[in-house]
């Protein structure tokens, strides 16, 4: 089982205190189709994605944005049994969504840099150090399920 | 060769005036030590590095971070030969430094962060994009001597 020290978890509680999902969300999956634009194959229903400027104002990736934040969520509400929590997304993503599981790094990275964005200097080290390592958790978590 | 359109370049030499080379520098490396902390392994010879207060006091970190950042800077010079430019510092890192390829990407990733703590906003989904993809020229030139 993860371990999680109080640090780190007061570290991770207080990134998420910061987040206006909504925003973050939104922001995050967009950065994840322009910088890494293969990931818009999973999205051919979402309209225009044509250029960065369409992605960032899609309101399907807006609303897609929430979803995955509030997903995210639940990993914040459970620390200490992230695996069970996401069985079901897992089987999800695997079997009827058919990502690849690369991709769930990808928008990690994505997400850390729009944290990092605005918390500025405030996302020292060893909150990085933290909120990474939690990502890492919720990464291998959605994995499990992958045959 | 890799192609670099108009806006990249523009972008690419508005990031990099704007940065402080000797301050990002040791911030990115701090990190990378932080975050990833296998790569202490690398600099067993720069003393203290027990914790992140003093990885991120260490002068040797500090020097060190402040020679990565101004090699980076032949790239931006270099933008169309940034394979060519990053010969000789591959044979380096392979041959006489012993430095596993995966950790110039986390180096990269932590600079990314840095940035973008530093820019907020400004750093915007298309900047992160053109940025990203200098990096990753660059690690694939610092790969390019390994066997």
């Amino acid at each position: 089982m993860v371990q999680w020290t109080a640090e780190e978890r007061a570290a991770i509680q207080g990134v998420f205190a910061t987040l206006d999902y909504e925003s973050v969300g939104r922001e995050s999956l967009a950065r994840c189709l322009v910088v890494y634009p293969w990931t818009q194959r999973y999205f051919g229903g979402f309209g225009n994605l044509y250029n960065a400027e369409a992605i960032m104002a899609n309101p399907n990736v807006a609303a897609h944005g929430t979803v995955v934040l509030r997903g995210l969520e639940k990993a914040l509400k459970n620390m200490d049994d992230i695996k069970n929590t996401y069985t079901t997304l897992s089987e999800l993503h695997s079997e009827k969504l058919q990502v690849d599981p690369g991709n769930f790094q990808l928008l990690a990275d994505c997400l850390t840099v729009v944290v990092a964005k605005h918390m500025r200097t405030e996302f020292t080290p060893d909150i990085q150090a933290a909120w990474q390592k939690f990502l890492s958790v919720v990464i291998s978590a959605l994995r499990r399920q992958y045959h | 060769m890799v192609e670099w359109s108009d806006s990249e370049r523009n972008t690419i030499a508005n990031v990099w005036g704007t940065i402080n080379v000797d301050e990002i520098g040791p911030q990115a490396l701090a990190r990378l030590l932080i975050v990833y902390p296998w790569t202490q392994r690398y600099f067993g010879a720069f003393g203290n590095l027990s914790s992140a207060a003093a990885i991120q006091g260490n002068p040797k970190v500090a020097q060190h971070g402040k020679t990565v950042l101004n090699a980076l800077e032949k790239a931006v010079k270099n933008m169309d030969d940034i394979k060519g430019t990053y010969s000789q510092l591959s044979q380096l890192h392979c041959e006489k430094l012993n430095v596993d390829p995966d950790n110039f990407r986390l180096l990269a990733d932590c600079l990314t962060i840095v940035i973008a703590t530093k820019f907020g906003a400004a750093f915007n989904p298309a900047v992160q994009a053109t940025w990203q993809k200098l990096l990753s020229v660059v690690v694939s030139a610092l790969t390019s001597r390994y066997f």
